[in-house]
């Protein structure tokens, strides 16, 4: 048994993976239903009150799916993976494992790696679910922008988990690996609220493949996932170097 | 510019209190915690300066180590072996680089120390492990065996010293004193696990011969969540003994076994003695005496004796037990006129307890003065243990 099947076994017995295609599916179906049937809804709750809805857009089948996924979602991946990857949470675990590999870092990588092909999997699952069914009740979407749109998504959510890692390296227990993600996943938006620094950041991805249905080009993205694929590898190194060096 | 004034101004000043007490109390804090990650000063300056509360929550998560998570070997409990606070003693060691197989040992720390903040877990050690040895590393609960045998299996560093290791680190096999693996798996896949990493030429026939050899065979399909300890502690042997380790360090292996599980432990240990290294950290005397062939003993973080068992039990007060028929005060009175004698006890009619600081001088005199008094002799032992050897040197 390799550390690979290790984790892959992790993420299905534990049920992990359910999670995570779960949440980002179930978004994937309600996020086209809702954007169909808003006026809908609005008007059965507004009584008297007349509330005017404007004609749901295809795009805004997949707005709604992005929107609740980036919360929900990267929520589930960031709890998900912090439950993995604080590697010397469970002492007794950790030296069983420790004691037994080169380099502790090494402990690292199937985890990121299984986590984050599970979240892009289940993205890719969510996206799908939300495309066809906005194609069956809203109209067609273009294939380029979505394809390009869930890549960057995608690339997001890997940094999520590259975060997640770092932080439970930082940190020993699972509630502070996932309260350190947390907050540096939020600040991110905050930062952005500087002009000249949003296009470089990370957080620039999220909304991607809906700006890209609305026209913008997929070069505007450029910036924030070059930044963003420099840093994953980076935040692994540190994480991996700082196990290294934390005794057990 | 115009000052707040009235319940706003007497608001200020309140939270200004508060945050000046808060950042007080968590410096006075940090001058005795255990930090991480930066050191104490810049802990310090992160408190008083990044905006409050955020310093302030960075140091308490962050940067101090709890206090559970210090000297994880705890204090001095209530272990019996424990006893009153001992006096500093110089350590006894002998030379055991002169002792068979030591030329190159197996393991060789030079004055290794560690500290926790304050706590000072391990003082100057030198321990030296010949290969092919059975080495008993014993002591009171708190002593330090478990950062000796953490910083030899490489899951914590010295604070000073060094230590040698003849042999590659993954031919050395650990097994912590409360194993646990993930619930989820089976133990033939926790077995299987271990073999991989450590041994993956071997092939996997290995890994139920290591479930036969500590008798977890029927188990082995079984998820490990459903374990009691003492299954668990075989486990963990059993994922030691899959890699064919040329070096193994068991801690307390034998304590959460019942006594037939406990006997199998020793019985397996006598079985690798010779072709195995084995460091065996244990506060049960009787274990080490059974198994080992050289011993270490530690307290309060120093190395008060090493090399082999015979030895320390030669060296320490020893004690004798005579059995003859009658009253035996007469024999007791004439005995403590004896200058070898440092104390006699009578335990019972004809039952006597003698304790001396000469061996030689006593395993001659007893039998002449007993057949000088006229007396019957029915036996005489020696009582002297590894039990009482430990708490000469610890007390």
């Amino acid at each position: 048994m390799s550390l690979w099947r290790l984790e892959w076994l992790r993420m299905v017995r534990t049920h992990r993976w359910l999670v995570l295609v779960g949440v980002f599916l179930t978004f994937g179906v309600l996020g086209p239903v809702t954007a169909r049937y808003l006026a809908d809804i609005v008007g059965s709750v507004a009584g008297d009150i007349t509330i005017v809805v404007p004609d749901p857009r295809p795009v805004d089948g997949i707005l709604q799916f992005v929107s609740n996924a980036t919360q929900v979602g990267v929520l589930a991946v960031v709890v998900v993976a912090a439950s993995a990857l604080s590697i010397d949470a469970r002492v007794e675990v950790a030296a069983f494992l420790r004691t037994r590999v080169r380099h502790a870092g090494g402990l690292l990588w199937p985890r990121y790696g299984v986590i984050a092909l599970t979240a892009v999997l289940a993205l890719i699952l969510g996206t799908a679910a939300a495309w066809i069914l906005t194609s069956l009740l809203l109209g067609e979407l273009p294939a380029g922008p979505m394809i390009v749109g869930t890549l960057y998504g995608a690339l997001y959510l890997c940094f999520a988990v590259a975060v997640v890692a770092a932080a439970g390296a930082l940190v020993r227990s699972t509630l502070p690996a996932v309260l350190l993600g947390i907050v540096t996943l939020l600040s991110l938006p905050v930062i952005g609220i500087i002009p000249a620094v949003q296009p470089w950041l990370p957080s620039h991805l999220v909304f991607a493949v809906v700006e890209l249905l609305e026209g913008e080009a997929a070069t505007t993205y450029l910036r924030a996932a070059t930044v963003t694929l420099v840093t994953i590898p980076a935040l692994l190194l540190t994480a991996s170097w700082q196990l290294e060096r934390r005794e057990l | 510019m115009q000052l707040p004034a009235g319940p706003l101004l007497w608001g200020l000043v309140l939270a200004g209190t508060l945050v000046v007490l808060i950042d007080a109390a968590l410096l006075l804090d940090l001058r005795r915690a255990e930090v991480r990650h930066l050191p104490r000063w810049a802990w310090g300056l992160v408190i008083v300066l990044v905006s409050f509360p955020i310093g302030e929550i960075l140091y308490l998560v962050v940067g101090r180590v709890p206090v559970a998570e210090r000297v994880p070997d705890g204090g001095r409990d209530s272990n019996p072996l424990a006893g009153a606070p001992p006096a500093v003693r110089p350590t006894a060691t002998r030379d055991v680089r002169a002792m068979p197989g030591a030329g190159d040992p197996v393991i060789a720390t030079t004055a290794v120390t560690k500290t926790y903040g304050d706590t000072t877990a391990l003082d100057q050690v030198d321990l030296v492990v010949p290969r092919g040895a059975t080495y008993g590393l014993i002591g009171p609960n708190g002593a330090g065996k478990t950062t000796m045998l953490s910083i030899l299996a490489g899951l914590r560093q010295p604070t000073s010293g060094a230590f040698h290791l003849g042999v590659e680190r993954r031919r050395v096999a650990v097994l912590v004193d409360t194993p646990l693996f993930e619930p989820w798996l089976t133990a033939r896949e926790v077995v299987d696990l271990a073999r991989t990493l450590v041994a993956p030429d071997l092939g996997g026939d290995r890994v139920d011969i290591a479930l036969r050899e500590v008798g977890l065979s029927d188990a082995a399909e079984r998820r490990t969540g459903g374990f009691s300890r003492g299954m668990l502690q075989r486990l963990g042997i059993a994922t030691c003994l899959v890699g064919a380790p040329e070096v193994l360090m068991l801690d307390e292996p034998s304590s959460a076994l019942d006594p037939a599980g406990r006997r199998e432990v020793l019985d397996l240990i006598g079985r690798l003695a010779g072709t195995t290294t084995i460091v065996l950290s244990t506060h049960i005397l009787a274990d080490v005496q059974q198994v080992c062939d050289v011993v270490g003993v530690i307290d309060e973080g120093r190395l008060r004796y090493q090399g082999p068992i015979e030895e320390l039990l030669a060296r320490t007060s020893s004690r004798y037990r005579l059995q003859v028929r009658g009253d035996a005060t007469a024999l007791a009175d004439r005995l403590g006129r004896e200058p070898w004698v440092t104390d006699v006890e009578v335990q019972g009619t004809g039952r006597l307890q003698v304790v001396t600081d000469d061996a030689a001088q006593a395993e001659h005199g007893l039998p002449r003065l007993v057949a000088e008094g006229g007396i019957r002799l029915v036996s005489l032992n020696p009582a002297t243990d590894l039990e009482t050897a430990f708490l000469e040197l610890t007390r």
